[in-house]
């Protein structure tokens, strides 16, 4: 409560006062930032649907696998291309695989599916490949990630983040 | 590419002769759901760094059914997938898990230093202890249990995967090579085995 009485110069972090014109100037810019969030969701919109998205977590900033079942309710088969997520900085598609007796992982530039097909990403088999994390995340998070598709279509999907022991 | 042929040659050998010995078990009592390896595999034996630093050998486990497993920490999906795994199968045995000891071997130590191994266990449970050598003192240990592992290339931003055997070796409390198991394996199974071996002591 003392602080309240000591004068603002001696302040170590005062709020600046906005002058009103700066308030306009920032007041327009995220006007705008809806506007162009609008768009992306009004473009989107392909006739699938993701249910049971997960990330398993591991510490530190080591790569994060996402699983998730993708179901094509449409008519027309589309191909899953890839994804991105402004929780980090590169998303790989891969598939684990055995050859020769070790596990290893193929890199994947498309996945096609047809109507009325379940793709499942789920442990052993496909999975994104989360890598550098632009926070620190924690267990019961949720974390968007867009999947994209082809026809420049793509998807927001909420991830639940869970623990490294987690399937 | 023909020393790959060649321990995937070996491999099969084993697991025929592993295959032949669980039929002859089966006349006598009820088979594992593991493959059977006792007399097949090297007995415990390694010189290795644990996760706090500490040099450690296999009588620092004598006393527990020790489970082996080769892997490395930027692995985002079969490692941590069979470790959860292990995790699911000791939380099945309920007290008797403090009986057994998960060890972690890094195929890649360049990355997985003992810090980062220390996390890297500590999230799948107190009964997971990871372990580092260097180069030579990983391939020879691989060597000793035919596991086969290889540093891929590494993108433009140098990250790489390495391709490694996802073999789960299970060793009784005195050190002996007794189950095989694999990324198919599930918990029951795993725990089922377990509680046989660490009843039998």
């Amino acid at each position: 409560m003392m602080q309240c009485l000591i004068e603002p110069k001696r302040r170590f972090f005062s709020t600046p006062v906005l002058s009103t014109r700066l308030k306009y100037t920032i007041g327009a810019g995220i006007a705008a930032l809806f506007a162009l969030s609008a768009c992306t969701a009004a473009m989107a919109a392909p006739e699938v649907s993701a249910k049971n998205a997960r990330i398993r977590l591991l510490p530190g900033d080591l790569p994060l696998a996402g699983y998730f079942d993708l179901v094509n309710q449409g008519k027309t088969p589309f191909t899953l291309l890839g994804a991105s997520s402004p929780a980090f900085k590169t998303i790989h598609m891969h598939l684990s695989t055995e050859q020769n007796g070790k596990s290893t992982m193929l890199a994947i530039e498309g996945i096609e599916m047809n109507p009325g097909e379940t793709l499942r990403f789920t442990p052993g088999g496909y999975h994104l490949m989360l890598m550098q994390r632009v926070k620190p995340l924690q267990v019961d998070d949720q974390v968007p990630i867009t999947l994209k598709f082809s026809g420049n279509q793509s998807l927001d999907v909420m991830f639940k983040v869970q623990g490294a022991g987690s399937q | 590419m023909q020393s790959i042929m060649k321990a995937r040659h070996r491999w099969l050998t084993l697991i025929s002769i592993a295959l032949l010995t669980g039929l002859t078990a089966c006349q006598q009592q009820k088979p594992w759901a593991l493959r059977d390896i006792s007399g097949i595999v090297a007995p415990l034996e390694f010189h290795l760094t644990n996760q706090d630093g500490q040099k450690v050998d296999a009588s620092s486990y004598r006393g527990k059914t020790v489970l082996l497993y080769f892997g490395y920490t930027h692995c985002p999906d079969v490692c941590p997938t069979t470790l959860g795994t292990l995790a699911l199968a000791l939380n099945r045995l309920g007290p008797d898990a403090d009986k057994v000891r998960v060890l972690f071997v890094t195929v890649d130590p360049a990355r997985d230093t003992v810090a980062v191994l220390k996390q890297y266990v500590n999230a799948f449970g107190p009964q997971f202890v990871g372990l580092r050598g260097s180069n030579d003192q990983t391939e020879e240990l691989s060597r000793r249990y035919r596991i086969a592992y290889s540093r891929e290339n590494p993108d433009r931003q140098g990250n790489y995967t390495v391709a490694h055997s996802n073999a789960v070796f299970v060793f009784d409390a005195k050190g002996n090579a007794r189950l095989l198991g694999g990324s198919d394996d599930k918990a029951d199974a795993i725990a089922q085995d377990l509680k046989r071996l660490i009843s039998a002591g």
